[in-house]
């Protein structure tokens, strides 16, 4: 099936000789798409992150000779995102008024902001794990860890969701009765 | 909910740009390839090479400032010279070589066709009086003299005696013949005539050479050439003619020979830029003299350097200023533009990161 392209301030579709690369992006996008979605803070948009991985990988790269593909870009998509995540807490401790204030805006509010408290590679572990049904193994190739520090960060979010699911449920049921 | 439920939640938060457009961003928003460190070392050395050249332009321009008007084989072009007297440094105006208040009287060119005789010591020809006589065709006695008065010049003329068609300088002295000659004319030289500086001997004006340097004799085809330099207070005689500089009479080496020196008349003084190297034809005959008309009461020796620096303000063009200028400031602020091109090149790179992955994953 030929991607559909959408001309947008007039950027032309990819040319032929990429075209494989964007094919192959196509189908790789709905997972990255999503694990940028939970790696990622809360104001940080996943399509921008996906964007900075993809754009800083085919500056080196064509996606086609990368023996994984996904692999890589998500790895991209983890430093990405710690990197925005260290930035902005630079900023804060730079400009100390202004993180006296919330200036993070949730551009998709949901009940899962209490996930900013982990780190971003502590949600990849988690996601890699318990939604993609990875191995620890697997996980440490895909992203770059060791598999002693994936299990660690692993046992780490879990025992932090886990405290904030039991707070919540305790609030609530103080809250009924 | 639990683990899986929140992170599918999280993983489905917003909306989706899809494929294509994220796809196209990151087409546009590709970072520049990292500037290669070779191509800031050809920059480098680009901006190092047009500095060398910018100095050794200018230095090329600061030694060729006073000698602009000189022909290749290093002489001075005088004619073309256009000088402010004003503008000579005081300290060169009273720089006398300790020459101060000399009379010169006015002594033609001698010389011409007809027998020459010169008679001097043999050892040391110019170590005292130097007599010479010109016999011309129509028997008429020329006489002159270096180091003697006048008196003497016509006390030795009336000893000249034709003894077997032989002339001879008859009376007490110790004078030998050293010369002589007769000029067809068709010899290409000239004869040393004279003249240069004198003092005063007994009240006359007397032709006075301080300094004799080189005499040499040859005989060619019988004919014996003198290669005079007559050094006046260490400096070469040159034969002078009039000329003008700045409206200020003076009077400078004619013939191309003495090329190099000027005279020039200011305030009372004449002034003498020396001649580096004596020019004369190979075997030829040194000369000078001063116009007969020309009577200089002292002579003040301007240094050549003096003289190029004098020239130098009216010499340099516009543009050679300005290139002093820029390539001034440009030799000045080096240090700190190389400074300035390595701390930029540094914060680039460390602003210019580059891409968080790198390489396959393991």
């Amino acid at each position: 099936m030929e991607p559909q392209m959408i001309e947008r301030n007039g950027i032309e579709p990819p040319p032929l000789g990429r075209a494989s690369d964007f094919e192959l992006f196509e189908a790789l996008y709905p997972k990255l798409r999503a694990f940028a979605a939970v790696v990622a803070d809360l104001d940080v948009d996943p399509d921008d992150l996906v964007q900075d991985a993809l754009a800083s990988t085919l500056a080196r790269h064509e996606l086609s000779q990368l023996d994984q593909p996904a692999a890589y870009l998500k790895r991209a998509i983890a430093n990405a995102a710690s990197n925005k995540r260290r930035k902005a807490g630079r900023l804060r401790s730079l400009l100390p008024k202004l993180a006296a204030e919330d200036v993070r805006v949730d551009q998709y509010p949901s009940d899962t902001s209490f996930l900013d408290e982990l780190d971003p590679l502590d949600r990849a572990v988690l996601y890699l794990s318990d939604v993609d049904g990875m191995t620890h193994e697997q996980i440490a190739s895909e992203i770059d860890l060791k598999p002693a520090a994936v299990r660690k960060r692993a046992s780490r979010a879990r025992a932090q969701i886990r405290k904030h699911l039991e707070s919540d449920q305790a609030e609530s049921t103080g809250g009924t009765q | 909910m639990n683990a899986h439920d929140l992170l599918e939640a999280r993983a489905s938060r917003g909306t989706r740009r899809g494929a294509s457009n994220v796809w196209a961003n990151a087409q546009l928003s590709q970072p520049e390839p990292p500037r290669s460190p070779l191509s800031f070392r050809l920059v480098l050395g680009a901006f190092v090479l047009t500095l060398l050249l910018g100095g050794l332009f200018i230095f090329d321009q600061t030694t060729d400032v006073g000698t602009a008007n000189e022909p290749d084989d290093g002489t001075v072009t005088i004619s073309n010279v256009t000088f402010d007297v004003d503008d000579l440094p005081a300290p060169y105006l009273l720089t006398t070589h300790g020459i101060e208040d000399i009379s010169i009287p006015g002594v033609a060119r001698s010389g011409g066709s007809g027998r020459h005789i010169v008679y001097a010591q043999a050892d040391d020809p110019f170590d005292g009086p130097v007599f010479g006589v010109n016999v011309e065709p129509s028997g008429e006695l020329r006489s002159w003299g270096i180091n003697i008065s006048e008196s003497e010049r016509l006390a030795f003329t009336d000893q000249l005696e034709q003894i077997d068609g032989v002339w001879q300088l008859e009376g007490d002295h110790d004078l030998s013949e050293i010369a002589n000659y007769i000029d067809t004319g068709e010899e290409d030289w000239w004869f040393f005539s004279f003249f240069s500086f004198g003092g005063r001997i007994d009240g006359d004006p007397t032709p006075f050479a301080n300094e004799i340097r080189q005499l040499a004799v040859r005989d060619e085809d019988g004919t014996a050439i003198w290669r005079i330099i007559a050094i006046i207070a260490n400096e070469s005689v040159f034969e002078v003619e009039r000329i003008s500089i700045a409206g200020i009479e003076g009077i400078s080496p004619t013939g191309g020979r003495a090329t190099g020196d000027v005279v020039w008349e200011f305030d009372d003084f004449a002034y003498h830029l020396e001649a580096s190297v004596f020019e004369g034809p190979p075997g030829g005959i040194g000369f000078a003299s001063v116009p007969a008309s020309d009577f200089v009461d002292s002579v003040f020796v301007a240094e050549r350097e003096a003289w190029l620096e004098a020239l130098e303000p009216e010499t340099l063009e516009w543009y050679e200023n300005a290139t002093f200028v820029v390539f001034g400031v440009l030799i000045a602020f080096f240090p700190l533009i190389i400074v300035g091109m390595i701390f930029f090149s540094i914060i680039r790179s460390k602003i210019r990161k580059p891409p968080p992955p790198t390489g396959p994953p393991r």
